[in-house]
């Protein structure tokens, strides 16, 4: 089989420009970093702590689906694929970028050699398609449909692995920098099954040591970890600290090194204190709302017309009514950057010159006229029982009140909300996404009829035409045009409406160096250290 | 008496049974499940049904249930549909931190209550009676939530006295587990100190106004040996009984103040496994609460039976 070289074309594809600029004008950063790199001057030993957003599911590539276990994940369970601080997408376990065949159908990945696991089994290509396997098959897997498309792995030697596709697959490999890609020790698999995450062993800086529920997680250096020499802590100990402000606290009592996410709230504040540093990083996440535009019996079952988003010129006006800088200035203290379409300016299929809706209460009204709607027109608006959650209510009730819109702020428990969405028992809904490297995990399951995640239940052939085609599609400026053709459908459908884009807040005391966080918001400890 | 004993564990039994299938029942009656609360941010049907099979959650709750109390009755709890853990490893890990904050919360709230009543009312009327009457308005009217955050910010956070939160186990380092228990068992404590206080002084006023306190005094003992000797002493009976009432009070009340300072008790546990759906979790945690009231009362059957007798005869036993 012919083979066609696709490095350059996939390392183009997955450059993230540094985008200054969005709608608004407003600056963004690619990356975050607490002091660079450690410096020679950092001193080697010691541990740190570290908040995490939730206590995480299992510890288990193949079963994790929580955010919280992601941030374990990336400091224990190095991917074929890595994030950099740029935004490209550079090899981590994979000593280079994949090949793909001519048809793209064949992509073979070379292997990094004399790797080990955290348990001293040799990582090899048996290893990979070991855990690539599971993946695709073990029950419960989150990862499955991730590699859908991926029919056959096998063994080229040692360092080798070919994946045999069934089709075309464009994010693959952003997928296999992600959970996909975290290689597992064949060894501890067998030993111990599906209990697998009850003591995981990778390749990575830090081992598993111990779980305490919804405690702590404490992972120790690894003895034999190929880039040893950049690890400098002995102990990384990871706590869920749900709470902002007691993060903020713990953070200034020195029983916390690092804080992952600071609310907004404490953000100025850290700032002015020259005690810490406060990295800031342009996420791939988006703050949304959901749009109930069809969903009356669940998900995927035959649409109906719920009212009043049924009506597209409702959707309309109500997004007419918006004000999106008020909305962040005013909830968010103006700390996220606002936008209103599914590619961040952190990624490579960020749209430039787009302009978003900006507030017209005249036009809304003359909509809302038109659509012959009484006013006031209710909408319920199940919103999280945070302050935040709380404030975005009540922003956006005052901003569309004026149009003749009546929102009911209705705080709700995360779980109860989603229930209620995917069964269509719901009007509009807060929706944010921690967001994904390839434009295809930020859109397709939301926009694609019948997607998991198409919570309004919308159905439109030539946007799912669209989304399809951007999947199969590997040359970036085709691609690009693919995903441009696809949002402005998107912004014309109004199912989700985006706000916002998510902007992260990560901080630590000046005294640490070499904490990285990049534009997908995990807190990298590998390079952290503590000056003299 | 071991017809009395026979009954009143079944009776026990009995109400077990019912807490367990309410709380069953209830648990299954939230919005949400095991699956959606795992899917995080990615919904997947397909996987949430691969979940759903996994645990039998698509079986009729009432043939679930006959399962999980079949595996109970064996010493079989499950594992935590979140962590995959053992759900009788983290019970057993978590319940005894709740017990030690509670008690030091008790110990706190005995130092500072009994004394401040005692103290008030002695001196009513007095500065110090106004004093304490203010802590005890404060003790019971400031929230924990914002109690704690404060004590962080400043004995934690400004001043560096005590560590901000977490938790040392006892055996590990005591000297380190009571630094860090020091304020979550105050911030605990602190709403008992105001009732003990009150029930303090209110007892000790009724004391030191009675005739056995006068006839004390005309004897010429000093009012040290009155107060402590004769009026506090016989306080002290109304006070213990509250301390025992207040004691589910302060294990129930233990979830803010352990969120708060991040201690991994019991408390915590709960509000966690409510909050992603954790069935195995919270009916262990349910079960062993329940459990817990039960044995207690049981034990008060008992000891009342043991003393008094004729509780046995009105209970209908021979």
């Amino acid at each position: 089989m012919a083979s066609l070289d696709l490095r350059p074309t996939v390392a183009a594809l997955l450059i993230s420009t540094v985008v200054l600029s969005a709608c608004t004008g407003g600056t963004a950063v690619p990356a975050a970093s607490a002091g660079g790199s450690a410096t020679p001057a950092a001193k080697s030993g010691g541990q740190m702590v570290v908040s995490m957003l939730e206590d995480p599911d299992k510890l288990d590539p193949s079963l994790g689906g929580t955010a919280g276990g992601r941030e374990v994940f990336i400091n224990m369970c190095e991917k074929l694929y890595d994030l950099s601080a740029d935004g490209t997408i550079v090899p981590q376990l994979a000593s280079a970028l994949p090949t793909f065949s001519s048809d793209g159908l064949t992509v073979t990945i070379p292997l990094r050699k004399n790797v080990q696991f955290n348990d001293s089994t040799p990582f090899d290509a048996a290893a990979v398609k070991t855990t690539l396997e599971r993946h695709k098959t073990l029950a419960g897997s989150r990862r499955a449909a991730e590699l859908g498309t991926v029919k056959e792995v096998s063994v080229v030697d040692a360092s080798t692995v070919r994946l045999t596709l069934s089709a075309p697959l464009a994010p693959l490999v952003a997928t296999l920098a992600d959970r996909s890609g975290m290689i597992m020790s064949p060894t501890q698999l067998q030993k111990l099954g599906d209990n697998f995450g009850n003591q995981p062993v990778c390749v990575g800086p830090f081992s598993f040591v111990e779980r305490v529920p919804g405690d702590r997680i404490v992972l120790d250096k690894s003895k034999v970890y190929y880039d040893a020499d950049k690890v400098k802590l002995d102990r990384i100990i990871m706590k869920p600290i749900l709470d902002g402000t007691v993060r903020t606290a713990n953070l200034k009592s020195g029983d916390l090194q690092v804080v992952d996410r600071v609310q907004a709230t404490d953000v100025a504040a850290l700032q002015k204190d020259s005690s810490y540093k406060v990295s800031k990083v342009v996420s791939y996440g988006l703050l949304t709302l959901n749009l109930n535009v069809a969903n009356v019996t669940g998900i995927g079952q035959p649409p109906g017309k719920p009212e009043p988003f049924s009506d597209p010129l409702i959707r309309e006006a109500f997004d007419l009514s918006l004000d999106r800088e008020q909305i962040n200035t005013v909830v968010y203290a103006g700390l996220q950057l606002p936008g209103c379409t599914p590619l961040p300016p952190s990624s490579a299929f960020f749209i430039k010159d787009l302009k978003c809706p900006t507030r017209d209460i005249a036009k809304a009204k003359e909509l809302i006229a038109r659509s012959g709607k009484k006013t006031p027109i209710d909408v319920d608006f199940v919103v999280f029982p945070s302050p935040d959650g709380t404030r975005l209510g009540e922003v956006i009730q005052a901003q569309t009140k004026e149009a003749g819109f009546n929102v009911i702020v209705k705080p709700t428990e995360p779980n109860a909300g989603l229930q209620a969405s995917i069964k269509g028992q719901f009007t509009m809904s807060q929706n944010p996404w921690s967001g994904r490297i390839d434009p295809d995990g930020n859109m397709y399951s939301f926009h694609i009829s019948k997607g998991p995640d198409n919570l309004g239940n919308v159905s439109d052939p030539e946007l799912d035409a669209l989304l399809d085609k951007g999947r199969v599609t590997n040359d970036l400026e085709a691609r690009k045009k693919v995903y441009a053709d696809a949002v402005a459908k998107i912004l014309a459908r109004r199912s989700i409406l985006y706000f916002a884009y998510q902007v992260l807040y990560a901080a630590v005391p000046t005294k640490v160096v070499g904490f990285e966080m990049f534009a997908d918001g995990m807190p990298r400890m590998k390079t952290a250290a503590y000056l003299p | 008496m071991r017809g009395f004993l026979l009954r009143r564990t079944a009776q026990s039994l009995v109400t077990l049974w019912l807490a367990s299938v309410l709380v069953f029942a209830g648990a299954r009656a939230l919005p949400g499940d095991p699956a959606i609360a795992l899917s995080g941010e990615g919904n997947d049907p397909a996987v949430n049904a691969q979940i759903r099979a996994k645990y039998g959650l698509d079986d009729p709750v009432p043939v679930q249930y006959a399962r999980w109390s079949a595996l109970v009755l064996q010493g079989d709890f499950g594992r935590s549909t979140r962590s995959g853990l053992l759900v009788a490893q983290i019970v057993v890990a978590r319940l005894p931190i709740t017990l030690e904050l509670a008690l030091l919360a008790m110990l706190f709230a005995t130092a500072i209550g009994i004394p401040a009543g005692v103290l008030s009312a002695v001196r009513r009327g007095g500065r110090l009676d106004a004093v304490a009457n203010l802590f005890s308005l404060s003790g019971l009217s400031i929230p924990h939530f914002w109690l704690g955050l404060v004590l962080i910010l400043v004995v934690a956070t400004t001043y560096r006295l005590l560590p901000a939160s977490g938790f040392v186990p006892l055996a590990e380092d005591p000297v380190e587990n009571l630094r860090r228990m020091i304020l979550p068992s105050f911030v605990l404590g602190t709403g008992l100190a105001a009732v003990l206080m009150r029930q303090t002084r209110s007892a000790m006023l009724e004391s030191l106004s009675s005739d056995y306190v006068r006839t004390a005094r005309a004897k010429g003992l000093s009012e040290l040996q009155v107060v402590a000797g004769h009026a506090l002493r016989n306080s002290l009976i109304t006070v213990v009984t509250v301390v025992g009432l207040e004691t589910g009070a302060l294990i129930s009340g233990s979830v803010i103040t352990e969120s708060i300072f991040l201690v991994p008790g019991f408390g915590r546990l709960i509000v966690e496994a409510v909050g992603t759906r954790d069935y195995p979790i919270i009916q262990a945690v349910a079960l062993a609460s329940a459990a817990g009231y039960v044995a207690l009362n049981l034990a008060v059957d008992i000891t009342y039976s043991v003393l008094n007798p004729k509780i046995r005869v009105a209970g209908g036993t021979q």
